[in-house]
């Protein structure tokens, strides 16, 4: 199983948060306000193209508003695999987290 | 926070959809123009506008990246289709490459032939600051009467005092056919020059042994080159060696230098010291090459080498001033003055221009022309373009039995860009087996045509990054221009369409490439034509009634010892009944009429003056009859009448008519007088007109007197048959007055046709592009065929069900070609016609194009179409009608 970075790992817990409305610059700004701190666009996009070429997420087209010039966005979502992977790194990072606390308080 | 929409620039998106992958196409634009209002709301629109810009720069990198990966899989993908292609398709994949590779073919054998040519002396160090001398002549009206490319001696001390821009200026006399002797090896050379010792600082010509500096410095100094040293010397060092050269004068090898470039215009194998010339003829200010009073006799070529900071514009500026103080100013008979820069003036020529530009009187070796190299640059382009053509018509042709590849190919999901690439990619990879098949051709020809062309091309340039750039570059274009087409057309199919069974006609491309068929073969049926011309021409020029007989006479050269013993010789020649006369002359048939002294004509006491020059011509006895010439009024020469020998004139009928007489007779003993040299005599006979010169010249007043002390060239005629009895003996007679000399004779006729070998390897050239272009146009047709018969395949299936005949189809499908040949032909005919004529005019007697020429091409030219067409007609219609109706 192929494993994900901690780019992409905030990305797909942008995607779980955001929900219905997971498209391209409402990650980017879910982001942005988390980290506090400007995040650019293609520092999501191409983590996402790479994404959904590994089939971690999937794409559809959602509504189009007039300030996108009346193109549709593309809503991302987390696959049963995306989950997965999700968890998997999530697990390692709990582990590491325990472990160092572990040290610390004994 | 205002409501209003802020909008990015059309052109953003656009730019922006150029770099982003097919499944962002939708929604990334749509991402960029919210973060764009949202920007511009936030600081602005320009912040706004800046943004947008920058984020296309940077999906620039991932795009390529991105292309590339998805590219490499899809290469291996349409490699293997371009190779199945070519394995189903043979026959028609193998006319199609080597369509295109013939056509490269010949556009890189031009392009090493070109380059080549502008090589020319390209080779010495400052080529840009070496020029060489060169001396004009003026008629009256101001037009250039004789140009040649070496000039008086005096002149260049003079100027080299003159011109302080003239860093080095060296004279160069060309010594002529030399006997050269070493021990028991004697030739005769004919690349022997005398050169002034700075010769090695104008001109790059390097030692290998021996002393650049001092070389040339002594009398009877001799530097050889390489080839030359290795034919006299062999093994041995030849430096310090002695060398005989014409009978007594030993000369002392002061240097090897390495044989020049082929492309140079003048070659040296042996560079002997201006010095021994000295005092040779005359002595002191009359020295004849080294005195100051010599501007007459222009027998040295000279080249010079300017200062690098001089500008030759402003020498050449300054050279009529010159030219009046050194040769002053003269009245004409009306007392205006005339300034001698007015009469003649000296020229400076570009050393690395002479090959391509200089076309004088006198030029060392045969030179070329630059509107040739242009003409052949352009012969390239236009070759290459159409061999694209063709492959692109072939292609489209095929176009329709890869209708359901492309199809499937769009069902699983190709875009139109995906297919241009893979079309354009196949066209590339065809063009690169076609280039490697062409420099397979190339490598085959290269040694023809440089036998044929006197040059000496290698491949060798090929393997030079330049040269390698050079053709990397013209397959690439090659192949994107022939494909270009075929892939846009190719992808336009509509897929849907396709997969129901429903072809694209592409009939609005049928047009285009009928024009394109017409044309190519307007060209071919041009050529064929100038062929017929051309071959005409020759076969007239070279049996055109002259005036003379040209046959069976052998002219050998003649100097002091024949010209002093002549009587003699002559006697001793006719001892033998095979020879029948023999003569003397300054200029004999086949040569050239340069120099025209000033002459004048006393009629009834009174001396008229003329306006036109006349060249004279310096004979012994029987020079007319040695050469068949009629005599039309008066009589030849005779030993009858001593006088002869020093006061007889014979004018050709030319001269007669230009002096104002109706009938010769009537000129017959007018008192005539010749200026330079003085004679005084009388008009004793007029001589039918003669073709002197070669047949591009038109026939000019000649005067002739006696005068054997000048002659160089002895003319033999001698009897039919028994020809090398008769060789034998004149042998025997030269060695018994001239023993030195080698027995080296002409035939006139060979000389005659000499004077036109360049018409000779125009005829070639003429036949061979013919060739070439019939070959091209007729692929041509054959892929409008093949695309003509697989688009009427239902139709004939149809035809044929209902009853139509085999030769009624065969008709039906040749027909429209036969119009486009017709038309091809009435675009043709008025073209090669006004060429044709333009071509004539050089010459001063010339056939006319015939229309029995036009007529042929035309028949010849709707044969081989009818022809090339057939098959695939026949094929058509031999078909069986069911397979051609069950395509559905």
């Amino acid at each position: 199983m192929k494993s994900i970075t901690r780019k992409e790992e905030l990305i797909m817990l942008a995607i779980l948060n955001l929900q219905e409305n997971a498209y391209l610059i409402a990650i980017q700004n879910y982001l942005s306000q988390i980290q506090g701190k400007k995040v650019s666009l293609t520092s999501i996009h191409l983590p996402l193209s790479r994404l959904e070429k590994s089939e971690f997420i999937t794409s559809r087209f959602g509504d189009a508003t007039a300030v996108r010039g009346g193109r549709r966005k593309k809503i991302y979502a987390l696959t049963p695999a995306g989950r997965e992977a999700l968890y998997a790194y999530k697990k390692i990072s709990d582990i590491l987290w325990k472990n160092y606390s572990n040290i610390n308080y004994s | 926070m205002s409501k209003e929409l802020r909008r990015p620039p059309k052109l953003f998106p656009s730019l922006l959809r150029q770099v982003i992958w097919e499944n962002d196409q939708e929604s990334l634009p749509g991402d960029f123009e919210e973060t764009y209002h949202a920007i511009s709301q936030d600081y602005g629109m320009g912040r706004a506008r800046l943004w947008y810009l920058w984020h296309i720069c940077k999906l620039v990198p991932a795009y390529i990246t991105y292309s590339i990966l998805w590219s490499n899989m899809m290469i291996k993908n349409y490699f293997k289709i371009a190779l199945r292609i070519i394995r189903k398709h043979k026959g028609y994949s193998f006319i199609n490459i080597l369509g295109l590779a013939i056509g490269m073919a010949a556009c890189i054998l031009i392009f090493l032939f070109v380059r080549y040519e502008l090589s020319y002396d390209t080779y010495h160090a400052n080529a840009d600051q070496i020029f060489r001398l060169e001396r004009v002549w003026f008629g009256a009206d101001g037009s250039v009467r004789s140009h040649l490319c070496s000039v008086a001696p005096s002149f260049i001390p003079m100027l080299e005092e003159e011109f302080p821009e003239i860093e080095h200026a060296v004279r160069t006399v060309d010594s002529g056919n030399t006997r050269v002797s070493v021990g028991d090896k004697r030739f005769i050379e004919d690349r022997f020059y005398f050169a002034e010792k700075d010769i090695f600082k104008v001109l790059t010509i390097p030692l290998i042994k021996g002393d650049s500096a001092t070389a040339l410095k002594e009398p009877r100094s001799l530097v050889l080159s390489e080839s030359m040293a290795l034919k006299y010397f062999g093994s041995q060092d030849p430096l310090g060696r002695q060398i005989q050269v014409n009978d007594d004068n030993l000369y002392h090898v002061t240097g090897i230098m390495q044989d020049t470039p082929k492309n140079s215009h003048v070659h040296y194998d042996f560079l002997a010291s201006y010095m021994t010339l000295k005092g040779i003829y005359g002595s002191g200010a009359n020295d004849y090459f080294h005195g100051t009073r010599n501007f007459s006799d222009n027998v040295t070529y000279t080249y010079l080498r300017l200062a690098a900071e001089a500008d030759p514009s402003t020498v050449s500026a300054r050279i009529p001033d010159f030219i009046d103080r050194i040769l002053g100013t003269r009245r004409d008979s009306d007392g205006n003055i005339i300034k001698a820069s007015q009469g003649t003036m000296l020229r400076l020529r570009k050393n690395a221009d002479i090959h391509l530009y200089s076309h004088s009187n006198n030029e060392l070796e045969a030179n070329f022309d630059i509107r040739y190299v242009n003409l052949f640059t352009l012969i390239a382009i236009f070759v290459l373009i159409i061999a694209c053509i063709n492959f692109m018509n072939l292609s489209t042709a095929r176009a329709t039995q890869r209708a359901k590849e492309v199809g499937l190919r769009k069902v699983v999901g190709a875009n139109r860009r995906i297919l241009t690439t893979q079309f354009l990619g196949e066209s590339i990879f065809f063009a690169m087996l076609a280039l490697i098949l062409a420099l397979g051709f190339v490598a085959l020809v290269l040694p023809y045509f440089n036998a044929f062309s006197g040059r000496s091309l290698g491949l060798s340039y090929i393997l030079t990054p330049a040269g390698f750039l050079i053709l990397v570059g013209v397959f690439l274009t090659t192949g994107l221009i022939a494909g270009i087409y075929p892939a846009v057309y190719l992808s336009s199919y509509k897929s849907a369409r396709i997969l129901r069974g429903e072809l694209t006609r592409g009939v609005k491309g049928a047009r285009i490439r009928q024009a394109l068929v017409v044309f190519q073969f307007a060209i071919s049926i041009c050529l064929i034509i100038c062929v017929g011309v051309v071959y005409r021409q020759m076969q007239y020029l070279l049996n055109a009634d002259l005036g003379y007989d040209r046959e069976n006479i052998i002219m050998l050269p003649a100097d002091d010892s024949i010209r002093n013993n002549w009587e003699q010789i002559r006697q001793n020649l006719l001892n033998n009944p095979q020879i029948l006369s023999a003569a003397l002359s300054k200029r004999a048939p086949t040569g050239r009429l340069l120099d025209a002294p000033g002459f004048r004509v006393e009629i009834k006491g009174e001396m008229l003056n003329n306006p036109f020059s006349m060249p004279h011509n310096r004979v012994s006895h029987d020079f007319f009859k040695t050469y068949n010439m009629k005599i039309i009024a008066g009589r030849d020469f005779s030993r009858e009448f001593p006088t002869d020998i020093n006061e007889a004139f014979i004018l050709n009928e030319t001269a007669i008519q230009r002096l104002g007489w109706k009938n010769a007779e009537d000129a017959i003993g007018t008192p005539i007088r010749t200026i330079a040299p003085n004679k005084q005599g009388r008009i004793i006979g007029v001589v039918a007109d003669f073709n002197y010169e070669s047949l591009h010249n038109e026939i000019v007043p000649i005067i002739t007197y006696i005068q054997p002390q000048q002659a160089n060239t002895a003319s033999i005629r001698i009897k039919p048959g028994r020809l090398q009895e008769s060789l034998d003996y004149a042998k025997a007679v030269w060695a018994r007055f001239h023993p030195e000399s080698p027995f080296n004779y002409d035939f006139l006729d060979d000389r005659i046709n000499e004077q036109y070998r360049n018409e000779a390897r125009m005829m070639q050239v003429f036949s061979y592009f013919s060739l070439f272009a019939i070959f091209i146009s007729c692929l041509g047709l054959l892929g409008l065929a093949a695309f003509t018969a697989a688009r009427r395949t239902k139709e004939i299936g149809v035809r044929k069900v209902l009853g139509a005949s085999l030769p009624h189809i065969v008709v039906l499908l040749s027909r429209d070609f036969t119009k486009w040949v017709f038309m091809a032909n009435i675009l043709a005919w008025p073209v090669a016609f006004l060429g044709m004529k333009n071509w004539l005019s050089q010459f001063a007697y010339a056939v006319r194009p015939r229309f029995m020429e036009f007529l042929f091409a035309g028949i010849l030219s709707l044969l081989i179409a009818l022809l090339t067409v057939s098959y695939q007609s026949i094929k058509a219609a031999v078909a069986d009608p069911i397979d051609s109706l069950r395509y559905e």
